[in-house]
């Protein structure tokens, strides 16, 4: 996982996609050819740090090494620039989680390999209601 | 100690985790009862440490700069997630910064301060354009120490540049006092620090922040009368009201 994830740390890091440069489509994760209109003239892009819940799940049993995060929230967030991206939700109480609530992107731990193994960082997504009841 | 040309804070960020624990809940659990010093504290989430919480802070703080030309990215805390390995590259990293000095400082109290004093020097000589100190911890208290009341999650950002009319404030001066006082200590392997309590006021924080704070007012030939506004490090609620009467600011809230 290290290797791989080494390579790709600058999407998990900041929602960094592609934008074509012949159309300005924007695409997530990134691409080596529009899928629009097919050019293969695409740049590094930031991806919005904005945008709302489309649909969300709960993971009752998740992977091994995610048991603390149990149920894990995993939303499909459409970004305040039409791009869909699938990402885990922090700090949001489950039964406050609602289809269309506005969320931020947020740099947290998503993976650590056991107490003597690499830490992994990445992208997640949380609410932006001020409102959410944290203290029940 | 000042730079050769001003330099000025060009924005700032702060980041406090969602989380709270009331002390009393503290009090409870050691004590069967009662209540601490302060309300309640903040705390990480299960998936925060000093480099998401750094990032966090940095990010708001570089947006209110709209600064590009970065040359520094300085992260100074007492709990980096790892023993070797900088939280200053996963940060810069995450900020978008390659061509930039990294760099980790250590210290209890005082690494966010260090981390601003060298920045306010690299940009006054005009090595960088600007840089980012960071301050942040996830401060830890031995279970059953008076600490856990107010050992908490935050981090703070600044962003300095060169001082000009869109900086937030200029940095006339600073100054450093340092010795070798046993008074906090956290051993490699070791999960929580020490303290032998009796060093934590007197020969640690009084004499260091008077000895300071009264080195700075030489060097800028002002008095404590000539401030509005005069801000300490606060370890507790009393410690730094109490410095701020030794040291003549007379009204302290």
């Amino acid at each position: 996982m290290a290797v791989s994830y080494w390579r790709e740390r600058d999407r998990y890091y900041r929602i960094l996609g592609s934008k074509c440069q012949n159309c300005s489509a924007e695409f997530f994760p990134p691409l080596y050819r529009c899928r629009k209109c097919g050019s293969d003239k695409l740049s590094d892009h930031e991806m919005p740090q904005e945008g709302q819940i489309l649909a969300y799940t709960l993971l009752r049993d998740p992977m091994t090494g995610f048991e603390d995060h149990d149920p894990m929230p995993i939303a499909l967030i459409e970004l305040n620039n039409g791009v869909r991206i699938v990402a885990q939700l922090a700090d949001t109480p489950i039964d406050q989680i609602t289809v269309g609530s506005k969320v931020r992107a947020v740099f947290r731990r998503v993976r650590v390999n056991g107490p003597n193994g690499q830490i992994f960082y990445g992208y997640k997504f949380a609410i932006k209601n001020e409102k959410v009841n944290l203290t029940r | 100690m000042r730079a050769s040309s001003k330099v000025g804070i060009a924005g700032y960020g702060a980041y406090v985790p969602t989380f709270r624990l009331p002390t009393n809940e503290i009090a409870r659990v050691w004590k069967g009862g009662g209540q601490g010093p302060n309300v309640e504290k903040s705390v990480a989430s299960i998936d925060e440490d000093t480099v998401t919480m750094a990032v966090e802070a940095a990010r708001s703080a570089l947006r209110m700069a709209g600064l590009s030309d970065v040359g520094a990215v300085f992260v100074g805390t007492e709990s980096k997630p790892y023993a070797v390995k900088p939280s200053s590259t996963i940060v810069a990293q995450a900020l978008g910064f390659h061509k930039v000095l990294a760099a980790d400082f250590e210290f209890a109290c005082k690494a966010g301060t260090e981390a601003i004093q060298v920045i306010t020097g690299l940009v006054g000589s005009g090595m960088v354009g600007g840089g980012v100190a960071i301050a942040v911890d996830t401060a830890q208290g031995r279970p059953g120490d008076d600490l856990e009341y107010t050992a908490a999650s935050g981090a703070a950002a600044f962003v300095l540049a060169n001082n000009g009319n869109d900086s937030v404030a200029r940095i006339e001066s600073s100054v450093s006092y340092v010795t070798d006082t046993g008074d906090f200590w956290r051993r490699q392997e070791e999960k929580f620090p020490k303290h032998l309590s009796r060093f934590t006021g007197e020969p640690a924080y009084f004499h260091h922040t008077q000895s300071s704070v009264k080195m700075l007012l030489e060097e800028m030939k002002l008095k404590p009368q000539d401030f509005k506004y005069a801000v300490f490090h606060q370890p507790n609620p009393r410690f730094p009201v109490e410095v701020a009467q030794r040291l003549g600011f007379t009204q302290a809230w």
